[in-house]
């Protein structure tokens, strides 16, 4: 009704012209009818008099055409917004402080819904992101797998419901870029040759690959924007050849400033096909072998073709799969989900994340809000007064809750909507970021979290929410009718039921605060539980670096050579009192073979088969780390290549297979039983993958019995191991070897292996400073509110012979009770917490005391400071003045 | 002042305001007039929801509104009907004489 619009918008806009114009039509009528009467013969008073009668009021007809002109709701809003402005200005320090809190938690709040929204909802960068769809396989024993190139290629070739099928796998590959003069690292992607124009992106130069290109193996490489630019912006690039590993690739164009790759925050620097990725890798099986699954499937969706069609015509193919290929997909079936920028195993991880975040952050913002409401609550005894005369005068209570919301509407609006401003830059700031990670090298992090529409929406949600929520008790108070109280001068005295909920407030606000810092101690305790792991190994000052003898070209017998010529430079090396040559480096989380070996059994003679994770070192290698030898010996140059097989197992290994029995000597075969390798020593046991795993059985093979063309050289030095890092490279260097990674040392590994718990407990500890901040704030508020309401009380009890000891004891019981009824229903809550995300944690037990006891205590000590310096002021009172005083 | 006046059954007003407006476009204390002398002075239309009735039936766009000179030359509000208020009118029309043959059916056999 484009009338009745612009009718109730020129009421509003143009409300002056409109209200003459009401007064003249009205005006015009009185006189006709006082003429009319005139004419009948009346006198002219008494015309006027008549014409008065049969009116009525002027203005409640006026009002009433207001009324049916459909804008007073409108108008009485801004009436309220002026007035709800006027008050809160008057209070001008009290509601800064509330907008600072409500703001600051705001902030984290749409910080917060960016990274659930951008984590979970948003779609990758596509044209039409809605008719994408994310396909899988799921078999009985996994939920989510990927699917193999041969499947995925009968998946793209004989669907009916898709315009396109593109592939990639949800990985990244460090390697080293040659373009030019410049060499460097950086991070490569495969996609399939489609992947573009399914995806609808178009090149901002050159050209994509087009299909075929994964079948013909072309060496062909797109340049992402960031590496465009960082390679100098030539405009003409297109053509030129890039160095990948030791490989020549063209470069055929540039993706979109907006697509920074497949894998969602990693920014990838060059992006190449899965065909010339598998002619190059060491892994030619990928393309041929329907057992190697390594991608997720992203279609489009013809027009008119719904998920659920699509979803039935790829089961019906994966059944055909499983029909021709049964030892590969026996049982597989195909899936379809939204496309997300996670590939579907991911998304559960996420969601934990995500959700734990949005969690804490709504809790600060609930203490926020509790804030908000004391400052009302507090300000709205102030007003009892003025909103008793108002309403005297004609105010309907709904009339006066309408204008107390306002002003807790406009408070909350203002927080959300300087908190939007600062998340949406905060968030553009640092959605693209470079970090450096130990050992793995530089990163180029992109994680894109937009305050997109869908947060918009939640934010005004969360204002709306937060403004009714710490509004409504208030109001309801404020507005409650008690005409005799005001009129007897009783307004100012606080009522049992305010000094409920605000006591009520207090405790939601303790128990919150309580349980957040109870996250943080567990958090903290968790991290120091990993930090005091015995890691089984003594030696702290360890410095490495990773050689690659293959990559770098050269056959095994070079690298037998290389690695005798290493061993002997490394100890020519200034200040190394050991060095070794390993296959891993403890505590990176590398891919450790785990082989199939056959054991004797303890008791029968039978053979056992089992799974036991190795890893290759030298004879040094427990010497140079200080792991202990329990029993037997050590590699020595004796157990050469074309000697007898000998092993070290590690001390669960030897009490799970061979309980209370020396396992020096016994004999176990390895590789199909064809090998027989023979115990000769067993070491202390220590933690291989990360500090938080269980004890398992471990053998370590002779280095000089199996080659490994990637290896660690790791030298245990005499003082700070990173002033080692330079020699180390050079001297690596001077062996014709490259150093891709950088060298790195024990603290930094142990760094990083603990950089997840770390980085939880500086977000969960920023975010609970802050929320203990505004518990603080909001316990003086609420204190101070209500001993300044019972001046009239103290001024009583002083008179009567209270000293200023008593008050105080008073004032503390009283905040005893309600801290101690928040603390602990807060510990409730994290005991629930402690077990709810009882994988999380390290070490932790059910009911962790030694994390609970010192947060009861200390929120108990904080709220008793609050209390006592809150309500100081008040102790010294002048009974005559407290009881006068209104 | 002699004869019984009746107040308007409810919503009755909308229809007597369209009804007066077809004959041309006229101002408040017209219509108001119009009624009271074309039901014999039976139906007396009180000012108070003459024209908040006037306003809400140009709101809802049955009817619109300008000014101009009125008979004694004074500036006065006019009214006219608009496309939807003839529509209108004609719904209200059938809808009334329907209520009214069926409260007469009622009354008759009763």
């Amino acid at each position: 009704m484009l009338s009745d619009f612009l009718i109730r918008l020129r009421a509003l806009f143009r409300r002056e012209a409109v209200e003459a114009e009401l007064d003249d039509e009205l005006r015009f009528h009185f006189e006709r009818q006082v003429e009319k009467h005139i004419q009948e013969g009346l006198p002219h008073a008494e015309a006027a008099r008549r014409a008065r009668l049969e009116f009525g009021g002027a203005g409640q007809i006026a009002e009433e055409c207001r009324d049916a002109r459909g804008v007073r709701f409108l108008e009485i809003l801004m009436q309220d917004i002026h007035y709800g402005l006027r008050m809160l200005g008057k209070n001008w320090k009290l509601a800064g402080i509330a907008a600072v809190s409500l703001a600051i938690a705001m902030t984290l709040s749409v910080v917060g819904l960016s990274v659930a929204n951008g984590v979970l909802l948003r779609p990758p960068l596509a044209t039409a992101p809605k008719q994408l769809v994310t396909i899988y396989t799921s078999t009985p024993s996994t939920e989510f797998d990927d699917v193999s190139y041969l499947d995925y290629k009968y998946y793209r070739d004989n669907n009916h419901s898709f315009a396109g099928v593109a592939a990639f796998p949800n990985g990244i590959s460090k390697v080293r870029f040659g373009h030019g003069d410049r060499e460097e690292m950086g991070t490569a992607e495969q996609v399939s040759d489609d992947y573009f124009s399914v995806m609808g992106i178009h090149p901002m130069l050159g050209r994509f690959f087009v299909p075929g290109d994964d079948e013909k193996k072309t060496a062909l490489a797109v340049l992402s924007y960031s590496c465009w630019k960082k390679w100098g912006a030539d405009p003409q690039i297109a053509g030129e050849t890039v160095k990948i590993g030791t490989n020549a690739f063209s470069i055929i164009g540039v993706a979109p400033k907006d697509f920074t790759g497949t894998v969602f925050g990693f920014g990838a620097d060059v992006i190449i096909t899965l065909g010339s990725n598998a002619a190059f890798s060491q892994d030619p099986q990928m393309l041929t072998d329907r057992d190697n699954r390594w991608l997720f499937l992203v279609g489009r969706l013809k027009p008119r073709v719904t998920p659920q069609l699509a979803h039935a015509d790829l089961r019906a193919l994966s059944a055909q799969l499983a029909l021709a290929y049964p030892s590969a997909d026996k049982n597989r079936v195909a899936a379809l989900t939204a496309t997300t920028v996670l590939p579907p195993d991911a998304r559960s991880t996420a969601k934990l994340i995500s959700g734990v975040l949005l969690a804490i952050v709504m809790m600060v913002l609930l203490i926020a809000c509790a804030n908000v409401a004391n400052l009302l609550l507090g300000m709205a005894t102030g007003r009892k007064q003025e909103i008793l005369i108002r309403s005297a005068l004609g105010a309907t209570r709904g009339r006066l809750i309408r204008q107390l919301l306002t002003e807790s509407l406009i408070l909350c609006a203002a927080g959300g909507f300087i908190g939007f401003v600062l998340a949406s830059s905060a968030l553009a700031r640092f959605s693209r970021f470079n970090t450096s990670v130990p050992i793995m090298g530089t990163f180029d992090f992109a994680a894109n979290f937009q305050t997109d529409g869908i947060v918009v929406a939640a934010t005004l949600a969360v204002i709306l929410i937060a403004g009714l929520a710490t509004g409504i008790t208030p109001a309801l108070y404020a507005s409650e009718p008690n005409v005799a109280g005001a009129l007897s001068g009783e307004a100012v005295v606080g009522g049992r039921r305010k000094g409920f909920v605000r006591n009520a407030l207090v405790v939601v606000e303790i128990a919150v605060c309580t349980l957040v810092i109870a996250g943080v101690g567990l958090c903290l305790r968790s991290l120091h539980n990993l930090r005091e792991v015995n890691t089984g190994f003594s030696a702290r000052k360890l410095a490495a670096v990773m050689i690659n003898v293959e990559a770098d070209g050269f056959t095994e017998a070079q690298g037998q050579k290389l690695y005798e010529r290493l061993d002997q430079a490394a100890a020519q090396l200034y200040g190394v009192e050991s060095h070794s040559l390993a296959a891993e480096f403890p505590l990176i989380d590398g891919n450790w073979s785990s082989d199939e070996i056959a054991i004797q059994g303890a008791t029968n003679n039978a053979y056992q088969h089992e799974q036991i994770s190795g890893t290759i070192v030298d004879g040094n290698y427990f010497q140079t780390l200080g792991i202990p030898f329990l029993a037997g010996r050590t590699f020595n140059p004796s157990d050469a290549k074309d000697r007898p097989e000998v092993l070290i197992v590690n001390h669960q290994m030897a009490e799970t297979y061979w309980p209370g029995k020396d396992p020096i000597g016994k004999q176990v075969h390895l590789q199909d039983g064809n090998h027989i390798g023979t115990i000769i020593g067993v070491v202390a046991d220590s933690k291989y993958n990360t500090l938080d795993e269980p004890a398992r059985p471990v053998i370590y093979y002779a280095l000089a019995q199996h080659y490994s063309p990637g290896l660690v050289l790791i030298v245990r030095t005499d003082g700070d191991p990173r002033l080692w890092s330079q020699p180390l490279a050079q001297m690596v260097r001077s062996m014709g070897l490259e150093v891709d990674i950088p060298p790195f040392t024990l603290d930094e590994v142990m760094h990083f292996s603990l950089l997840v718990p770390f980085l939880t407990l500086s977000v969960v500890g920023a975010l609970g400073m802050l929320a203990l901040a505004l518990a603080v704030l909001g316990l003086y508020g609420a204190i101070f509110f209500s001993v300044n309401e019972r001046r009239k009380e103290i001024g009583i009890r002083v008179a009567l012979g209270a000293g200023p000891l008593d008050l105080i004891r008073m004032f503390l019981r009283q905040t005893a009770i309600i801290a101690g009824v928040g603390v602990s229903v807060g510990l409730i809550l994290g005991v629930a917490a402690t077990n709810m995300f009882k994988a999380q944690f390290y070490g932790i037990r059910p009911v962790e005391l030694r994390v609970f006891l010192p947060v009861a205590i200390t929120m108990m000590l904080l709220a008793m400071a609050v209390a006592y310096i809150a309500a100081r002021p008040w102790i010294r009172i002048n009974p005559i003045d407290a009881v006068r005083h209104s | 002042m002699s004869k019984p006046k009746i107040d308007l059954p409810q919503g009755t007003l909308d229809l007597l305001i369209l009804r007066t407006l077809a004959l041309g476009p006229e101002h408040g204390w017209a219509i108001s007039e119009r009624i009271q002398q074309v039901s014999s002075h039976v139906l007396q239309i009180q000012q108070g929801s003459l024209y908040p009735a006037l306003h809400r039936l140009e709101r809802r766009g049955c009817i619109k509104s300008h000014w101009a000179a009125s008979d004694n030359n004074r500036r006065a509000k006019y009214y006219e009907l608009t496309k939807a208020g003839r529509k209108q009118l004609g719904t209200e029309e059938n809808e009334w004489k329907k209520l009214t043959a069926a409260v007469a059916q009622v009354l008759g056999n009763a």
